[in-house]
């Protein structure tokens, strides 16, 4: 056990301690994601004074916003950008020649990088918790399950993000690529609006896709708008969706690096 | 009148003594703890129109902080520039029609631009005219093979490319007083000896240079001037020649005897020269100081004894009198 | 061998030459990567179309948020917008400022004839910002439309589009010029701004606390970006409340010129 992930192991510690050199990104990200969690706050208190919407009152939209905040700020604060910036500038063709796997490196990398947004979790959740008081879990067994969804989220965001920082074999830059995803993120995991807002049509949409289990699937499992085996349902799906990205990547990573093979880097 | 003159020049520079990043930042703001540190200490420097200056120092001497001071990016913190007369950076607009600058380890060109672009944007920020523009170009690319990369852009250039353009760059306004850090670092020898022969043909055209540069075959073959600092301050200001004729008192032949050379044996024999074996058993070479004997006396006796197969001489060399100004062991 | 040119103070007109040779230059450049132009502008295109949805998809459920209405809010996110792609295309290099003053690129461009300022502005196009000018755009016209305001409010709604611009472009550069003092390669500052007025000032005021209205009115005067144009159009604010955007325009500028010629004082360059 211990030989076998010890690689693993050591990518992710250096990713971690990489990120940990960048004290100001704490306080950016803690800005920025509480700053988005208070507007949020503010607006849902204003609406849902008068009841209920949508199913969502006052104290369950409380507890969902908080889970919000928790998934955007470990997707959003992970090094997606070191593994961009190793296609864009040719690094690729040196990690190409190690005895690694490429993919998994850099999964190791990234989940070690998402590891290291913890502390500014921590300080965000407590901070919400004493302002806002959310409700707990439906039920203790609601709040297990939520807590494996959150695990499963960082393989989760691994496969989505690798996946289309790939397309980086393809353009020049990074960064439209990044905001591409990051727009579609938030707004069909439901961080941005749930999606029992949406029209069904628009629902099913979001359903089709592997974004609602970044904030829907978590926060439906812990107000318990779902039973126990509806939890175990979405944690399927959102096991599902992982290994389908991951093996996906590795069929598009196949084809990408013969370009990279054929044009020299 | 001097086209520039520096008087006691000094650059400190205040560093935050803290940690980096956010907190760092933050914590200083409340503590304010500084190291200060002086670059540059006091230096005095007057070049006259038309004159090539070489700048030379140890790294960490300085040069590169005089060179920012005399072209205005800097503020001093004691002393004074004026070139042609102005402070170089309060009025640094005015200044900047008059000067050229290149820093060898950065480019001016617009990374994600073609060459060409970059050259017309400046072009049109020195509001230089469509004629001398197109004349300019001619001549550049004469002397440094412009055409073969206008259209490329600058981030696919070779680094002797990017060099002989950013060149392009520093003198497409024809300045009058041009500052050159590092001009052939990195380069080929081939990329070297264009460079010098342009640099050459400047100066020869009357423009002002004050040249900075570890290789000093650029500071032989462009200037006649050459200031020293060391630790901040002059070491030595005066002509190249001068300096060659005052510091290298000392020649050296190279012999190529038929056998092995014992060196112990020789010092016995002329213990009037300097002796040490050479690269190969059979090669020696003999110091002497030119001041006490002339080549015919020394190479008369020593052929006449040991009937050398071959001889060569070493040519004097400034980079040893460098060496050892910067050692200390000489002074001015 | 005197050039015809050489002026010892920059005039206005050769500053603005200068500023539009160089933007583009780097529009033209924009053809060498085609792809990229394309996935950065539907980028911005597509932030926007979901900011769209958002408001359709919530006030499906909501009649008014704090009394704002779904075209007003639309002209609110859509001003924000467009303000926020402008300064994409006409200032994306400020946002190379911090960069510039670790690896000391600045040097060159001090010793040129043109405002540093401009030079560094004027060093990147971002292309997102074709998308989200366009959308933007669209978004406002709608709002505009769907909130029956007659073109009688057409002046004033280009007013407010020419100072959104201008106070989103000054405020930008002076975040950005942070980095002079406080030395890192990325505009934190300039960035917190961006992301937090994307999230709170596409949502009405009085929403907030009081001290919000204080600090986005009167400190970083954000809120006459889109907030004052929009909530004056719309009756939500006295009207006299226009006259607010070009003083707030003028003082965004020249604390932002100020700024950075701050920093460019203390600029130490690097490696010395």
């Amino acid at each position: 056990m211990t030989s076998a992930f010890a690689v693993d192991r050591a990518f992710a510690a250096i990713a971690f301690k990489r990120r940990l050199a960048y004290k100001a990104q704490w306080v950016v990200a803690l800005v920025l994601g509480g700053g988005a969690m208070l507007v949020s706050m503010a607006m849902w208190r204003e609406l849902l004074a008068g009841g209920a919407l949508s199913g969502y009152d006052w104290d369950s939209m409380r507890a969902y916003i908080i889970i919000g905040f928790v998934t955007a700020t470990v997707v959003f604060g992970a090094a997606d950008w070191q593994v961009a910036d190793r296609i864009l500038d040719g690094h690729i063709a040196v990690d190409l020649t190690k005895p690694v796997d490429f993919q998994r490196a850099r999964a190791a990398e990234y989940i070690g990088s998402m590891v290291s947004t913890v502390p500014t979790v921590l300080v965000g959740v407590l901070g919400a918790w004493l302002l806002f008081d959310p409700p707990g879990p439906a039920t203790p067994l609601a709040g297990l399950l939520t807590a494996v969804s959150f695990v499963l989220v960082f393989p989760l965001a691994f496969g989505l993000t690798y996946l289309t920082v790939l397309v980086c074999f393809w353009t020049k830059r990074y960064l439209g690529v990044m905001w591409l995803r990051e727009a579609l993120l938030g707004f069909f995991s439901g961080m941005v609006i749930p999606l029992a807002f949406m029209p069904s049509w628009l629902q099913a949409v979001a359903w089709a896709l592997p974004f609602p289990h970044f904030t829907t699937t978590p926060a439906a499992i812990y107000l318990g708008r779902v039973d126990t085996a509806g939890a175990l349902g979405l944690l399927a799906a959102e096991a599902a969706w992982t290994l389908g990205l991951w093996f996906g990547a590795r069929i598009v990573f196949n084809h990408a690096v013969k370009k990279v093979t054929v044009h020299g880097g | 009148m001097p086209i520039l003159e520096a008087r006691s020049l000094t650059k400190t520079f205040r560093r935050p003594d803290k940690t980096s990043g956010f907190k760092g930042a933050v914590k200083h703001l409340v503590q304010r703890k500084y190291k200060n540190y002086t670059a540059v200490d006091g230096i005095d420097l007057s070049i006259e129109p038309g004159e090539s200056v070489a700048y030379v120092g140890p790294n960490g001497a300085g040069k590169s902080t005089t060179v920012k001071l005399l072209t205005g990016i800097l503020r001093p913190s004691e002393g004074t520039v004026r070139v042609m007369g102005r402070d170089p950076h309060t009025e640094r607009i005015a200044n900047a029609h008059d000067i050229g600058v290149l820093f060898g380890q950065r480019t001016q060109l617009w990374w994600d631009l073609p060459v060409e672009e970059s050259l017309k944007l400046l072009k049109h920020m020195y509001g230089v005219s469509d004629a001398d523009y197109k004349a300019r170009i001619a001549r550049f690319d004469e002397l440094l093979d412009l055409g073969e990369f206008m259209p490329a852009l600058a981030r696919t250039l070779s680094l002797g490319q990017r060099m002989r353009a950013d060149l392009a760059c520093a003198l497409i306004h024809a300045p009058k007083m041009v500052y050159l850090d590092e001009p052939t670092i990195g380069l080929d020898i081939s990329v070297k000896d264009r460079l010098r022969a342009f640099l050459r043909e400047l100066v020869d055209g009357g423009t002002t240079l004050l040249l900075t540069s570890h290789d000093l075959a650029d500071i032989e073959e462009v200037c006649e001037r050459i200031v020293v600092i060391d630790k901040g301050a002059v070491a030595y200001d005066g002509p190249i020649q001068q300096l060659k004729a005052h510091y290298i008192t000392t020649k050296a032949v190279n012999l190529f005897l038929e056998g092995p050379a014992d060196v112990d044996e020789l010092k016995l024999k002329f213990p009037q020269y300097e002796w040490a074996a050479g690269e190969a058993p059979s090669e020696v070479t003999v110091t002497y100081e030119s001041r006490h004997f002339t080549a015919a006396e020394v190479l008369g006796g020593l052929t006449a004894e040991l009937a050398p197969r071959d001889l060569s001489l070493s040519e004097p060399s400034i980079e040893d009198v460098i060496r050892r100004l910067y050692a200390g062991e000489l002074t001015k | 061998m005197a050039d015809t040119l050489t002026p010892d103070r920059l005039t206005a007109r050769h500053v603005g030459a200068v500023y539009r040779r160089a933007l583009l230059a780097q529009i033209r450049a924009i053809t060498e990567y085609p792809g990229d132009f394309w996935v950065m502008a539907s980028a911005g295109v597509m932030w926007n179309v979901l900011q769209f949805a958002f408001l359709t998809v919530l006030f499906a459920a909501v009649p008014e948020v704090a009394g704002w209405r779904y075209h007003e809010m639309l002209m609110l996110s859509g001003l924000l917008t467009v303000a926020a792609g402008s300064t994409a295309i006409l200032c994306d290099g400020i946002w190379s400022t911090g960069q510039m003053v670790l690896k000391g690129e600045i040097d060159y461009r001090m010793t040129r004839p043109a405002p540093v300022v401009v030079q560094v502005a004027t060093t990147h196009i971002g292309m997102q910002g074709f998308g989200e000018v366009g959308f933007g755009l669209v978004m406002v016209a709608y709002g505009w439309i769907g909130a029956g305001l007659g073109p009688a409010s057409l002046p004033l709604v280009l007013l407010g589009i020419v100072c959104a611009v201008v106070i989103e472009c000054a405020l930008i550069t002076l975040f950005c010029a942070v980095n002079f003092w406080i030395k890192g390669p990325m505009s934190n500052f300039a960035f917190v701004m961006l992301d937090l007025q994307h999230h709170a000032m596409t949502m009405p005021l009085g929403l907030f606390p009081i001290g919000v209205k204080v600090v986005t009115m009167f400190v970083v005067p954000v809120a006459f970006v889109n907030f004052v144009p929009v909530a004056a159009l719309s009756g939500h604010l006295a009207p006299w409340w226009v006259i607010g955007m070009p003083v707030a325009a003028a003082a965004s500028v020249l604390a932002a010129l100020g700024v950075y010629r701050l920093g460019l004082r203390s600029y130490d360059s690097s490696g010395h």
